[in-house]
């Protein structure tokens, strides 16, 4: 059976479990436990393994979500993933602290990711507050990495139509870049 | 509550000698965005009332939902207003984005012809992806825009690549320099990036995923 794995990352809160249950076809499979860390994120419980749910294609081919811990602690799950995976939806939620900076650290750490244009940002929680806007996010990332143009939407993880348009803005990205080949790491 | 701008003098008023619809308001727009000057912009638009931008915070205001632009209507008179920039804005903020404005406008204008700003030749790049989620846009128009990301293209070849209508491309092309988030390349002989591999579209991940989630 033919498998595509979607990463869904992003720091406490931010909501990816929220999001891979939008799209997932099957009951998502959460382990969550008691939020140690309310100075970060105010959710009484956070992701502290993996969530996980599917889409099936045909019988044949299935699209698996699976929702990454966001605690740098549990980072050496990252590295586990991010070999399988075909691409990642990051999720930063606005009122965060240092939002952009959060952004910037996440795509460092899956930067292979990121260089095959396997990145969709999704910036959640922009109806708690409207700063940083995506122009904001956008001019942060050209100013650090000015040789990649990354999806940058705003997004209502609880959407399950904005979840899909995502999702299919993630794929279509990574099919194009692929048709171009690898970027080369002078541009 | 949004303030009307006060009467314009002659001189701020933009005549339109481009008859019904939106491509007046698209000259408008884009000839006070290349000055970038502080300024306010009155759209009355025949039926439908005033829309308000303020450039300064790249945001509008309008008595009415976002989603019931007409794409034809019979006129739309602009006036502008210069203003400092600590003139307080005349409606309250954040107001509306003013991308999915400039995003309608600019694909409803010019009759699908390339933009008056635009010039034949000319190829194109994203330097931002517009943020799709308050856009109604096509699965098309988001293939293009993809493309756009990847490589400088012209129209033409936008229209090709997705096998859509020039016309399509067109109006995707002037819609996101109205927005301000292309880059033009003038070097005709510049080489044009194509893809390596040709994206068999019945057998890609991206068709058969639209085709499960209805798309």
């Amino acid at each position: 059976m033919a498998e595509h794995v979607i990463l869904f990352a992003g720091p406490m809160g931010a909501g990816k479990t929220t999001a891979i249950r939008s799209l997932s076809e099957i009951d998502v499979v959460s382990t969550e436990a008691a939020n140690t860390d309310r100075e970060t994120s105010d959710k009484a419980t956070t992701t502290v393994a993996l969530d996980y749910g599917e889409i099936d294609l045909d019988g044949l081919e299935k699209v698996r979500l699976y929702g990454i811990p966001g605690q740098r602690r549990f980072d050496f799950m990252w590295q586990i993933l991010k070999e399988r995976a075909k691409g990642m939806v990051l999720l930063i939620n606005n009122d965060a602290q240092h939002p952009l900076q959060q952004m910037l650290e996440f795509l460092t750490e899956f930067d292979d990711l990121y260089r095959r244009g396997g990145v969709i940002i999704g910036i959640t929680r922009t109806d708690v507050t409207t700063r940083p806007t995506v122009a904001d996010y956008a001019k942060a990332l050209s100013a650090e990495r000015p040789d990649l143009i990354v999806p940058i939407f705003t997004v209502d993880p609880r959407n399950a139509d904005e979840m899909r348009m995502v999702l299919m803005t993630l794929i279509v990205n990574i099919e194009t870049r692929e048709s171009f080949g690898p970027l080369e790491a002078s541009l | 509550m949004t303030d009307q701008i006060a009467p314009p003098r002659p001189a701020e008023t933009l005549s339109s000698p481009f008859g019904p619809g939106w491509t007046s308001a698209a000259i408008a727009v884009h000839s006070v965005r290349e000055i970038a000057t502080p300024l306010l912009m009155q759209l009355d638009v025949a039926e439908h009332g005033s829309i308000v931008i303020d450039f300064r915070h790249h945001a509008f205001a309008w008595d009415r939902a976002v989603t019931t632009f007409p794409a034809a209507p019979s006129s739309v008179s602009v006036y502008t207003q210069t203003v400092s920039e600590s003139t307080p804005s005349p409606f309250p903020l954040p107001g509306y984005d003013l991308d999915p404005l400039l995003w309608f406008v600019g694909l409803n204008s010019f009759a699908s012809e390339r933009a008056s700003w635009l010039r034949p030749d000319e190829r194109y790049r994203l330097l931002r992806w517009p943020n799709l989620t308050g856009l109604r846009h096509s699965i098309d128009q988001m293939r293009m825009i993809a493309l756009l990301s990847n490589s400088s293209l012209t129209p033409s070849e936008l229209a090709s690549a997705v096998q859509t209508s020039p016309a399509e491309a067109q109006r995707l092309v002037n819609a996101l320099s109205l927005m301000g988030i292309l880059r033009v390349s003038t070097d005709v002989s510049a080489p044009l990036t194509r893809p390596r591999t040709a994206t068999r579209q019945e057998s890609s991940l991206f068709q058969r995923l639209r085709k499960r989630l209805g798309l």
